[in-house]
């Protein structure tokens, strides 16, 4: 536990202990826990939210929120596949999707930090707006009847891997040395800690926010498109819980909402840890609506702890 | 003294809030090496004073020298970038962070060879660094990685300080740096002052408490309802304690004191 706290920190060890318990139980009492099917399954489940969380982490310990991203991520689907059924190249749709998705996210940071409106008006305002442009845009039905080789994004595999996995793990690991090393991303922790003291001493807190909504929106475009070739659709609900997984995730893996403190790789244990809950419930044949309520429950006893107990953890390391 | 050992010179500063007037035609001057109390009644015009120093208010009227140059101090910015800090009471410390990030928070120094490419910051250096100047200004604190918020007082107030010497400020204001803090706290952060006088070319400090500035400070300034009543300097009274601390509360209140 030394060694591990010492390497992630209490809330991470914390939590990689419990999902390593969790497993380990689940292994026992239900061997096709480790089918590679069951295990594909799960990072699968989680790589779509792991493109968006190591950003939404970023945003979390800055003190910002974005409820957003979830119609972005729809949006960006029926973006991506209407400019592809209308005959426009894979590469160009793509990148006009994430030139979209760019400015979506920009749109909002300017509200926020120029304007200095409530994150969470700014990106409730945003969820709807964007989520109202899905059926705007798709006319209200379902886009498919994509290039084959549009699912190659996805599945292309690289050493066995699906490039969709590949991509989730490398944008984590990114976000997540970023975060720690990088001068203008653990600004973060400054702007989070005392907003007020982050302008005096001269960090550039409206430019930085404004990039990391901006950053937000251009993940959950990125994760928009992944969802949809893996697919081969784009569906008009898709989207529509992943704001509230997302943000779940990075509650549970250490992040405040007052900012301040977070890691990149907690939010992401989040993910799994709720990702176990739904694989268990499936595997034990338990309705899955139980789901849910679990996390609820976690949830609360988790912030509680936090809040009552008093933890100084999951802090700027270095 | 000759003008030219004032690091700070004001003259006929007035500051107006619509019809209430908060300071009226203020002289004002700090000398070189000199702790100087500024005393006064709440509504004396000590913080308005301060915040046109540190650039936080604009006076309606006056003109203000800074190492015998006049200057305009209309933003924070300016007033670091002449050398002079004010340590508020909140400290404008990130109580999220250890004591290296509080020091270096917005001027980071960034790492050399392949970090750089990566944008990442030199945290080694840093933290030498902020070892070393812990050591120059000698305070205690129990450990470098521990976040500001988990320290106490007067430990904060060290923080506080050293980044400002660190940054090379050399007039340092500090406003009521003992309110908060107990007995002993309190002697810390006078001994802790007195200590940094050599680190810096003068220090200001606000404060009602009598005791503390008699025991620290060369000389005080008095302010009452926006005018300056006077000025006392402490050697003028070698051995007389209770006659000093009588003569400043009598300029504060303004009311005749019967000295016992």
């Amino acid at each position: 536990m030394k060694v591990l706290k010492k390497i992630f920190g209490f809330r991470e060890s914390t939590i990689l202990l419990v999902i390593l318990a969790f497993a380990v139980i689940l292994s026992i009492s239900r061997p096709p826990f480790l089918s590679s099917i069951n295990l594909f399954g799960i990072l699968y489940s989680i790589s779509v939210n792991s493109i968006i969380i190591g950003a939404m982490t970023v945003l979390f310990v800055s003190g910002g929120f974005d409820m957003s991203v979830g119609s972005i991520l729809g949006l960006s689907g029926i973006i991506v596949g209407t400019l592809m059924v209308g005959g426009m190249p894979i590469v160009p749709a793509i990148l006009i999707t994430v030139a979209l998705g760019i400015v979506m996210g920009a749109v909002q940071g300017f509200f926020i930090s120029y304007l200095t409106i409530n994150p969470f008006i700014v990106t409730l305002a945003g969820w709807f707006v964007y989520g109202a442009l899905i059926f705007i845009v798709g006319k209200g039905s379902n886009i498919n009847g994509f290039p084959k080789s549009f699912n190659l994004i996805s599945f292309y595999k690289v050493a066995k891997v699906p490039v969709i996995i590949i991509f989730a793990m490398v944008t984590i690991i990114i976000f997540e040395v970023l975060l720690r090393k990088n001068f203008f991303f653990r600004s973060a922790f400054y702007i989070g800690g005392n907003e007020n003291a982050a302008e005096l001493v001269g960090i550039s807190v409206k430019k930085i926010k404004l990039v990391l909504y901006t950053l937000t929106g251009a993940t959950s475009a990125i994760a928009g498109i992944f969802l949809t070739s893996r697919f081969m659709a784009a569906y008009n609900v898709a989207g529509s819980e992943n704001a509230f997984q997302i943000i779940t995730a990075v509650i549970i893996g250490g992040a405040s909402l007052k900012g301040g403190r977070g890691s990149v790789l907690g939010s992401f244990l989040g993910l799994i840890f709720v990702a176990l809950i739904y694989d268990a419930l499936v595997l034990y044949n338990i309705n899955i609506q139980w789901n849910k309520f679990f996390i609820g429950v976690i949830l609360i006893v988790l912030v509680l702890i936090d809040e009552k107990v008093g933890r100084r953890t999951a802090m700027m390391r270095g | 003294m000759s003008g030219s050992e004032y690091i700070i010179e004001a003259k006929g500063l007035s500051k107006y809030y619509g019809a209430v007037t908060a300071l009226q035609d203020v002289d004002f001057e700090l000398k070189k090496g000199e702790i100087l109390g500024l005393v006064g009644d709440n509504g004396a015009g000590k913080s308005t004073l301060i915040r046109i120093l540190s650039g936080a208010r604009q006076p309606n009227g006056g003109t203000i020298k800074v190492y015998g140059k006049e200057v305009k101090i209309t933003n924070p910015r300016d007033a670091f970038a002449l050398g002079i800090e004010t340590i508020y009471q909140d400290l404008a410390l990130f109580n999220n962070l250890n004591f290296v990030k509080n020091i270096f928070g917005g001027r980071e120094y960034r790492a050399k060879g392949l970090g750089k490419i990566f944008g990442f910051a030199d945290d080694k250096r840093m933290r030498a660094e902020a070892m070393e100047k812990i050591r120059d200004i000698s305070i205690n604190l129990p450990s470098l990685d521990q976040s500001t918020e988990t320290l106490s007082g007067g430990q904060r107030q060290a923080v506080a300080i050293t980044r400002a010497i660190f940054w090379g400020r050399k007039i340092l204001i500090m406003d009521e740096p003992t309110a908060a803090l107990g007995v002993k706290e309190s002697a810390k952060v006078l001994d802790m002052i007195a200590n940094i006088r050599k680190n810096v070319d003068g220090i200001i400090i606000i404060t009602h408490n009598m005791e503390h500035i008699i025991r620290i400070a060369d000389r005080v300034i008095v302010l009452r309802t926006g005018k300056r009543v006077g000025s006392i300097d402490f050697s003028d009274y070698e051995g007389k304690r209770d006659k000093l601390h009588n003569d400043i509360v009598k300029l504060i209140t303004g009311a005749e004191l019967v000295a016992s």
